[in-house]
């Protein structure tokens, strides 16, 4: 058993503290942004400009189990029950407005609204909260990429001009300054000169230390520490990107996992199956990811330790708003989207040792639950065996967890059979 | 000798654009709603979820198919609901050779802001269609508009019955051609309907409506009457609106409060149908017009 990494603590602490006091700024009426995490938030921190994270909220109402309720309700309200929910919990918690039943007693007004096109429905939510709250929305667009090359990770952090186009980036990056306008107008200040491109500089740092990281998990000999670990140390850092605690938070982080690795501490000393998790969290679930240990099969991977280098790291040659351009782009799509998202998640499975896929298809979030098959099958091409489960990332209404663990269950034993047989 | 087919484009998205200036005097033939069934062993199926926009599915067999490789060029229109999918399944799929090469894909994106960086970006993605299109032929501009105000005057008239006009619609974008507003078999009298929701692409709904009513208003499209919801109700004298989504919708369920609450305030009963397919069937139907909402 391996002992909890001390920063763990510091980070679920640090968080907390946050919450309380963007609790504290929202409740004394400062204005905040309400975004999806496909967007530049960047812009709002720059500004000092409090932000709550739609996907983010989504996560702490699900595990404060008042999903249920809000989905229920929204079915009441007239919006069919397969509509998306990771991205549209937060509207029903708000149209519901009770406040016993919304963490922090509900949001307050939001300043303004910020989602970008990536998916067609994510225009229609947030239209949806601007009609709830009357606050200023702003849509970003999401045009295709016209030509994508399964290998984006390597060009785009340096020639991001020609890998996602002078077109597209003069389009998000015009957009950015109209959302950074929008943020002054109703922060009421303007962002200091300077300090966007102190922030992406500082961003690069932290993503490279957290690219360390992800490299000391994956080269280690056994698992040093669980998903359920890595995911705090580096989401809750993720959502305050490039301040000092979170640079230095990351640095905390690499020097715990040095020094657990150095002194061979391992999830299951005695591992036998590594395993991967694609897609979002299952947040109202966990304890998933630790229920096949005791026959040595751990989960060794989730993407968001990996992705924080990959999808954010992006040389700003002079330019911050147009290195944010480049960041933003395309940053939830290859995650799913064919060929980015196969291509890099074989990438990921061959540098970390995987036996066993494990992806979550959520069929009513479609810009997650989209092109599930085409990553399984470049899995299945790159010899890593691969179980789907159908599943919402925040619904528990719908999920079977014993069902669940047999498919995965059977996935570990084909692993297994198969290594019998190859006499390993 | 072989008679050289004439060159036409292939074009796919829902309410794509087909007056807009790029695509004038082209022939352009929008099988967004044509169905195409798998080919038997089919090479994509295994790789289409379930739950993939049945629009996208029905377009990706016609492609597996060869329906469009007589095509000059197949246009994406990316604004259209799951129409970036299409593209990048098409693309992928002959990526890893399942599909052989066709006809040259062309994604047209649009942006979704107003501003000037918005129209700089609309109008190059203009000049690169024009670029990519530079070599097919363009003939006399055809006026789609007057036809298609004609077929609907008859529809609000009650002289063309709901299913006739949107068979009529549908053949017009699907061939290229303007929509024939002639004659047709008029509705029966009855209640004044308005059919709303996802887009259909079989006409067994509004086989289904014409035998309850008076179809005069079809908001699911194709080259549906714009303007806003009240506004419509008012003009076309609208007694029920019938709402239905596809069981795939991730989308047009958003809408569906706001125009219940429209249609109250404009005293239309509202008719929920729920989920119907596509390409709906009787049996897909109940046996009659249900009970307005409470």
């Amino acid at each position: 058993m391996t002992p909890a990494l001390p920063c763990s603590a510091e980070a679920a602490a640090y968080q907390r503290d946050w919450a309380k006091s963007l609790r504290a700024r929202l409740a004394g009426g400062e204005a905040y942004a309400f975004a999806n995490a496909d967007t530049p938030m960047e812009v709002f921190h720059a500004l000092d400009m409090p932000v709550v994270v739609n996907q983010w909220w989504s996560s702490v109402i699900a595990a404060k189990k008042l999903s249920g309720l809000h989905l229920d309700a929204s079915e009441a309200m007239g919006f069919h029950a397969r509509l998306a929910k990771y991205s549209a919990l937060p509207l029903f918690a708000a149209m519901d407005g009770r406040p016993e039943t919304q963490p922090w007693g509900g949001l307050p007004v939001p300043g303004l609204l910020c989602a970008r096109a990536s998916a067609d429905d994510h225009p229609l939510i947030f239209a949806e909260w601007a009609r709830l709250t009357g606050a200023p929305l702003k849509i970003l667009s999401a045009p295709g990429h016209p030509d994508p090359q399964p290998d984006w990770w390597t060009p785009l952090r340096r020639d991001w001009e020609d890998t996602v186009g002078a077109d597209r980036l003069d389009l998000m990056a015009g957009e950015i300054a109209e959302l950074t306008e929008m943020a002054e107008q109703v922060a009421g200040r303007r962002t200091p000169d300077g300090a966007l491109a102190q922030l992406m500089e500082r961003i690069d740092r932290q993503e490279r230390i957290f690219e360390d990281c992800a490299r000391m998990i994956a080269d280690a000999p056994r698992l040093p520490v669980r998903i359920s670990e890595m995911i705090p140390n580096v989401m809750i850092p993720q959502w305050h990107r490039g301040s000092d605690w979170a640079l230095a938070h990351a640095e905390r982080f690499r020097d715990a996992l040095a020094a657990q690795i150095a002194s061979g501490a391992a999830v299951c000393p005695d591992e036998r199956v590594r395993m991967m998790w694609i897609g979002a969290g299952l947040w109202f679930d966990t304890g998933f990811y630790t229920a096949f240990e005791h026959q040595g099969a751990v989960f060794a991977w989730s993407m968001y330790l990996p992705f924080a280098a990959d999808g954010y790291i992006r040389a700003d040659h002079g330019d911050p708003v147009r290195a944010l351009a480049a960041r933003v782009s395309d940053i939830n799509e290859h995650l799913h989207q064919p060929p980015w998202a196969g291509a890099w998640h074989v990438k990921e499975a061959r540098a970390n040792r995987i036996d066993l896929a494990v992806i979550i298809v959520p069929s009513a979030d479609r810009p997650s639950g989209y092109g599930t098959r085409f990553i399984a099958r470049a899995l299945e091409e790159a010899g890593v065996a691969t179980v789907m489960l159908d599943a919402d990332m925040v619904d528990a209404r719908g999920w079977d967890g014993t069902e669940a663990r047999a498919r995965v269950q059977a996935g570990i034993d084909r692993v297994t059979e198969g290594r019998r047989a190859k006499g390993r | 000798m072989p008679v050289p087919t004439p060159s036409f484009l292939v074009m796919f998205g829902h309410d794509a654009p087909l007056d807009h200036p790029a695509l004038a005097g082209l022939p352009v033939r929008d099988v967004t709603r044509v169905a195409h069934e798998p080919l038997v062993p089919s090479a994509l199926a295994p790789l289409l979820e379930p739950f993939l926009d049945p629009f996208v599915r029905r377009f990706l067999f016609g492609l597996e198919a060869g329906a469009f490789d007589d095509a000059t060029a197949i246009v994406i229109w990316r604004a259209g609901p799951g129409a970036l999918h299409a593209y990048r399944y098409a693309a992928e799929f002959r990526r890893l050779g399942l599909l052989p090469a066709g006809p040259p894909l062309f994604l047209w994106s649009r942006a979704d802001s107003t501003g000037a960086a918005a129209r700089a970006f609309d109008a190059r993605q203009v000049a690169r269609l024009t670029r990519a299109l530079a070599g097919v032929p363009r003939g006399a501009v055809a006026d789609r508009a007057g036809p298609l105000a004609a077929l609907q005057r008859k529809q609000a008239e009650g002289r063309i019955s709901g299913a006739e006009a949107f068979a009529r619609r549908l053949a017009a974008r699907a061939g290229g051609l303007t929509v024939d507003a002639g004659p047709g078999t008029p509705a029966r009298n009855g209640p004044r309907l308005a059919l709303a929701g996802a887009p259909l692409g079989g006409d067994g709904l509004h086989r289904w409506l014409d035998a309850q009513g008076a179809l005069v208003l079809d908001l699911q499209g194709p080259d549906a009457p714009q303007g806003a919801l009240p506004d419509l109700l008012k003009t076309y004298r609208i007694d029920t609106l019938v709402w239905q989504v596809d069981p795939q919708d991730d989308l047009h369920g958003w809408r569906k409060p706001q125009v219940a609450r429209d249609c109250a305030a404009a005293g239309v009963a509202f008719v929920d149908l729920g989920f119907v397919p596509s390409w709906p069937t009787p049996s897909d139907l109940p046996p009659s017009l249900p009970e307005p909402a409470a």
